[in-house]
């Protein structure tokens, strides 16, 4: 049966929450990149675009919000000197929902549970993955100087050794056959 | 003519409503009065609003006059030269030329019928680059202008994800651009609402451009003129664009569409051919509000008796309406419902409530919809602070909202079997309604 991306995100978030000692997944922009990789490999239409924090998707972002509706997601704001913090959790429907798709899903589940193990959990890093990614397969660039000039067209700076790394983590994502 | 000279950029003007006078270019003249821009006038820019409010009746040709306003006072107040004011006003005017009959509802149509990708801005960029007279009058041939051809076509283009001055794309398509600054204020006007009002001055005083030149952003000072202007759009959202009248005229004509697509003769008018744009277009240019209407009553049937009943106002009725969040205690049930948005599974689930209240198929229309609360935009607003840091407005607003949107299932049905439904709809699906 065909993948919906509302189950996807809820998959991804099970399976990252699984790595977690706090069972928190923190960060709005944490979660859209995450979901960025999840989404690319299995070719989902999410629409990402250039954003000021890297790849973006609108249908990320209403796909998280419906979820947070339906209750399934918990999101919780905490107010910082700079801003907020959007800590996400799975509810008991949503914990109801994910039991359900670790049988039916299986298969996505260990896919999505590799590409968490491949891409960085820091925050800087991740959204820098994400930015090499995104040009890389939606822009076109070659290679590292091609990734750094091409990445100053949509406002992103980007370090030579920082695109190397970035490279690294993709081409393990690359080895991901499905399992 | 020099573009120093004042009477270049004032070779006509035009009285309009919201600004005043917009004066145009000799080339924007006659750019305005080519058979696609004309078309505008043509097609409403709310489609069935009307049926709601009964004076939406303005036109998407005003508003592509009021965007390309909004878009020299947006290039202007960031410092843009003039060619790149030339090319930005030009796209402006052109941003909304692939729309079809009612707006934004054809879409749908176009999208079922030719995938996902063709939306009305994609459109637009194959007719701005196809067709030879808009195409010849971008180039200056004819007027006294530079050839400013390639640049608006890159800029209108959907598929290049990279443009080498993407602060003009900002202009014509971002969370600020000139459209959605110009419509709120239009549309707000036209209906008589005051929900979409906000400080537009207090925006093109305050906006500006990130430090490496490529992004919109507003100034801190005109946060709150920004903040207004997203609570506007949210609001206008909630009682204009997402009103369930308007909902329900819209499924009533896209159902007619649909139905219509039994019709080879009917269907082959809107199949594109990305190696031979030109059948399509050609067919697309005399295709306005009335000719649509025209085409679908030329198909005898069930479609022609849908757009009769539009005619006359006899609209179907909310038969059931599922906020799911609230209403639906299981967790199975709402997210069995909550998932159902598929066309076909609707469809068919419309058709076998229809078959068990004894009513036609067409009689019974389902629809999963939501109003996203959050007042966030596809790409986010962006704050320029005092350091010359880049901050999203979430970031820096007082206000935040507990919901995140309002998910709603309606069942709209004729208005003779409105109170079977709800048991037939329960029957099938087996979700008991509490209210």
């Amino acid at each position: 049966m065909h993948l919906k991306l509302s189950d996807l995100l809820l998959i991804t978030l099970d399976a990252f929450l699984e790595t977690t000692q706090d069972n928190k997944l923190k960060g709005r922009t944490f979660f859209q990149k995450i979901a960025y990789f999840v989404s690319q490999y299995f070719n989902m239409n999410t629409s990402y675009r250039a954003g000021l924090y890297g790849p973006y998707s609108y249908k990320v972002a209403y796909a998280i919000e419906e979820l947070c509706t339906l209750n399934f997601i918990h999101e919780e704001v905490i107010p910082l000197p700079s801003g907020y913090l959007y800590i996400y959790t799975l509810t008991a429907d949503g914990e109801t929902i994910c039991k359900e798709l670790r049988n039916s899903r299986q298969k996505e589940y260990e896919i999505v549970k590799k590409i968490i193990q491949i891409i960085p959990h820091e925050q800087d890093k991740l959204i820098t993955a994400a930015k090499v990614h995104y040009i890389i397969k939606v822009m076109g660039a070659k290679e590292t100087d091609d990734v750094i000039n091409k990445a100053r067209l949509v406002g992103w700076d980007l370090m030579k050794n920082e695109v190397e790394e970035a490279i690294n983590c993709i081409r393990e994502l690359e080895k991901i056959k499905n399992v | 003519m020099s573009k120093d000279d004042i009477s270049y950029w004032r070779f006509k003007s035009i009285r309009d409503p919201i600004h005043g006078f917009v004066s145009l270019t000799e080339r924007e003249t006659r750019l305005i009065n080519t058979l696609w821009l004309l078309r505008l006038q043509r097609i409403n820019q709310l489609g069935h609003t009307y049926l709601v409010y009964p004076s939406a009746t303005h036109k998407r040709y005003e508003h592509s006059l009021g965007a390309m306003y909004v878009a020299d006072q947006i290039a202007v107040n960031i410092g843009l030269d003039k060619h790149q004011r030339e090319v930005v006003r030009a796209a402006a005017i052109l941003h909304d030329v692939g729309h079809g009959p009612f707006s934004h509802v054809f879409e749908e149509f176009l999208q079922d019928v030719n995938g996902e990708d063709f939306t009305h801005e994609y459109l637009t960029y194959q007719i701005v680059k196809n067709d030879e007279e808009i195409k010849s009058i971008l180039k200056g041939e004819g007027v006294d202008a530079e050839d400013v051809y390639d640049e608006v076509v890159n800029i209108l283009n959907p598929e290049i994800e990279s443009y080498e001055e993407p602060i003009l794309r900002d202009i014509i398509n971002s969370s600020l651009d000139c459209d959605k600054l110009d419509y709120l204020l239009r549309d707000s006007y036209h209906l008589g609402v005051k929900y979409g009002l906000f400080d537009l001055q207090r925006i093109l005083h305050t906006i500006t451009k990130t430090k490496d030149g490529k992004k919109l952003c507003i100034k801190e000072k005109g946060k709150d003129a920004l903040e207004n202007y997203r609570l506007g759009r949210h609001l206008m959202h909630a009682q204009v664009y997402e009103h369930h009248t308007r909902l329900i005229a819209e499924s009533m004509f896209l159902l007619a569409l649909d139905i219509a697509k039994e019709n080879n003769d009917f269907m082959e008018l809107f199949r594109f051919d990305k190696n031979n744009p030109t059948k399509f277009l050609s067919n697309y240019i005399s295709l306005d509000d009335h000719e649509i209407y025209r085409l679908l009553k030329e198909i005898k049937g069930k479609s022609k008796n849908m757009i009769e009943m539009l005619e006359k106002r006899k609209l179907l009725k909310r038969a059931l309406v599922i906020d799911i969040e609230h209403e639906l205690r299981d967790v199975r049930q709402r997210k069995k419902l909550v998932d159902m948005k598929d066309k076909k599974e609707l469809r068919n689930l419309a058709d076998d409530i229809a078959s068990r209240v004894g009513v036609e198929p067409e009689y019974i229309v389902c629809r999963n919809h939501a109003i996203s609360i959050k007042l966030y935009e596809k790409y986010g607003f962006y704050v320029l602070k005092e350091d010359e840091h880049v901050e999203d407005l979430d970031n820096l607003s007082p206000f935040s909202s507990k919901v995140k949107s309002l998910i709603y299932f309606y069942v709209f049905s004729h208005e003779s079997v409105k109170d079977k439904v709800a048991k037939a709809f329960s029957d099938i699906t087996g979700i008991q309604i509490t209210k």
